[in-house]
């Protein structure tokens, strides 16, 4: 997918453009590159505002304006996301990424109809990419469709460069409607692929957990270890830690 | 002019594609790039909504395509923003914008304090309603004075407004934890220091038969009745205050300008005789779960003569029809007080 494609994770692709003192160059693609890394973290908020700069050193990098809408949408402003999504349907008209991500946050938002009106809309468009399909599968999965699954299986298959992103979405996405079993598989992928990003272990320790499976323990010290400031992994570590016996014993 | 996105050649001076519509001199125009944020305190409010949406309590769309001009026109956000100001200045105070209105929400609060002090007066009732009027501005004010909508779809919305906080205020009087009535009396009863159109203030509360005694002032809501045209002085049902006679069971005469229970005479300074009732010899017997309440109501029989039956028609309320019992004395400021059980 075109919004990952220039994306370096860690040490695996090399640092970024730098100058001749040594410090790296501050434009958009830095900026991007950092949001992308706070989204990695689960750092929503720090992640939007660089996306913010990035576009304030270009206006038209559609990456950040894609990512703003899916940061007000991890935000749980839905309908701060369907504004900002219009705004850069301004720009970018009719662009199928931005569609489904409309449709995503009218999802979760609890508008079902809307939403599978942006869905089918973006996925009319020619360039359909992954994140089209995982905003369709999203929707069929919350109207309880069985060819959601279908629809996932297309958005990771569709997914080349960026494959580890798409993963981790759609194992957030069933673990987040419920399907705990076929979550675990993609994202155990995703960390594996980003074994530097919290929110994969996160994910990942919640998905075992509603599992009932003993290694959750260690997936979220992991993400503690990533990110010792994240209070919501704390308390899920406790909460997990605390669990009754009856819990223990039936894996629920 | 090249667009940037799909390559079509513009011609020059066109702000956006003639082909896909996209901007064509975005780079250079200042576009804003910091979304929208949601204030804090929606979080909460937004996320119930959002609840009662997917488990289809609430539709989809509140505002449909069926709703007036003037709705649609609402920008987003305005709902819980009206909501909130409920209590005014509370959604401005939430989002630090106070100073704006604290002139209007402290006007508010004497007006409304002032006129609740006086209510059932003339004054006190126009200063009530003022405070409504100030109270739907505060609303208004928070969202949409500013908003560029038309001056009727703004008159509309003013309206709704209004209309809806009116019932607000009709209706919090009478809630169940709060339970005060108000309602002018059209009796004067010299011991309780009572006259006709004082404001009287009841506490709302069903009554078992016995919990009533002889002279208490009660709320009562007067209807029509079959066959004839027994009711309250407008001849539909309204709330009325009158004054409890007969208990359970008992025989009632009135003669003479008195009240006899078992032939024992009542003090007319205690019980006294409305005016309708003081010409005639009239004899009731009050069932097992009734109560003789006594008041000025008008009568207005079509063909039907004034006799024991129809006084009993008129005067017997089955005890869960007595909404409220008074306990003060409201307006005229110089009479206001509690009112006591007649020993």
């Amino acid at each position: 997918m075109k919004r990952f494609s220039r994306l370096e994770f860690g040490d695996r692709n090399g640092a970024g453009k730098k100058k001749a003192d040594g410090q790296e160059i501050r434009d958009e693609e830095y900026f991007r590159q950092q949001a992308v890394r706070f989204w990695l973290a689960a750092e929503f908020e720090l992640a939007l505002r660089n996306y913010s700069r990035a576009l304030e050193r270009n206006s038209m990098l559609f990456e950040a304006w894609l990512g703003q809408v899916l940061m007000l949408i991890e935000l749980r402003e839905y309908p701060e996301a369907m504004v900002w999504a219009d705004k850069a349907l301004e720009l970018f008209p009719e662009h199928p990424d931005l569609l489904a991500a409309k449709a995503v946050a009218c999802s979760r938002d609890g508008r079902r109809e809307k939403a599978l009106a942006y869905s089918d809309n973006s996925i009319s468009k020619e360039n359909a990419g992954s994140r089209v399909w995982l905003a369709r599968s999203e929707v069929l999965l919350r109207r309880n469709s069985r060819v959601a699954e279908t629809c996932l299986s297309k958005a990771v298959g569709m997914a080349s460069q960026d494959s580890a992103q798409v993963r981790l979405e759609a194992g957030r996405l069933l673990n987040r409607t419920g399907s705990h079993g076929s979550a675990l598989e993609y994202l155990r992928a995703a960390v594996e692929a980003l074994p530097k990003s919290a929110l994969a272990w996160y994910e990942l320790g919640c998905c075992q957990a509603k599992l009932g499976r003993a290694e959750a323990e260690a997936a979220f010290e992991h993400t503690l270890k990533l990110r010792p400031d994240w209070e919501q992994a704390r308390t899920a570590l406790r909460r997990f830690k605390k669990r009754g016996i009856l819990r223990k014993i039936f894996r629920i | 002019m090249q667009c940037p996105q799909c390559q079509f050649e513009n011609m020059p001076g066109r702000d956006r594609c003639f082909k896909c519509g996209s901007i064509l001199d975005a780079k250079d125009a200042a576009i804003n790039v910091h979304p929208p944020r949601m204030a804090p305190w929606k979080g909460p409010v937004r996320g119930l909504m959002c609840r009662l949406r997917r488990s289809r309590l609430m539709p989809e769309e509140i505002i449909g395509d069926h709703a007036p001009k003037w709705m649609k026109s609402m920008p987003q956000g305005s709902l819980p923003g009206l909501i909130l100001s409920i209590i005014p200045g509370l959604a401005h105070m939430l989002e630090g914008r106070f100073k704006e209105i604290r002139w209007y929400v402290l006007a508010w609060f004497l007006v409304l304090l002032i006129g609740m002090f006086m209510y059932g007066s003339f004054w006190g009732i126009s200063l009530v309603g003022l405070a409504v009027g100030l109270h739907a501005y505060i609303a208004i004010h928070h969202r949409l004075i500013k908003e560029k909508i038309g001056f009727w779809e703004k008159l509309a919305l003013v309206a709704f407004v209004l209309i809806t906080l009116a019932i607000i205020y009709l209706a919090v009087p009478r809630l169940p934890f709060i339970g005060v009535r108000g309602a002018h009396c059209s009796m004067a009863v010299p011991y309780h220091r009572v006259e006709p159109g004082d404001y009287l203030l009841a506490r709302r509360g069903r009554f078992a038969p016995t919990s009533l005694s002889r002279g208490s002032l009660v709320l009562i809501r007067v209807r029509t009745l079959r066959g004839g045209g027994w009711a309250g002085s407008l001849g539909r049902t309204q709330e009325t205050v009158g004054q409890v006679i007969g208990l359970p069971g008992e025989q009632l005469v009135i003669a003479d300008r008195a009240f006899f229970i078992e032939n024992q005479p009542l003090d007319p300074n205690k019980y006294p005789v409305p005016r309708w009732l003081q010409s005639g010899r009239f004899s009731v017997t009050i069932d097992a779960n009734s109560y003789f309440v006594s008041s000025e109501y008008s009568l207005r029989a079509r063909g039907r003569g004034l006799d024991s039956s129809l006084v009993g028609e008129a005067c017997l309320f089955a005890a869960e029809r007595i909404e409220a019992r008074v306990f003060m004395r409201w307006w005229p400021l110089s009479r206001r007080g509690f009112i006591r059980e007649i020993q």
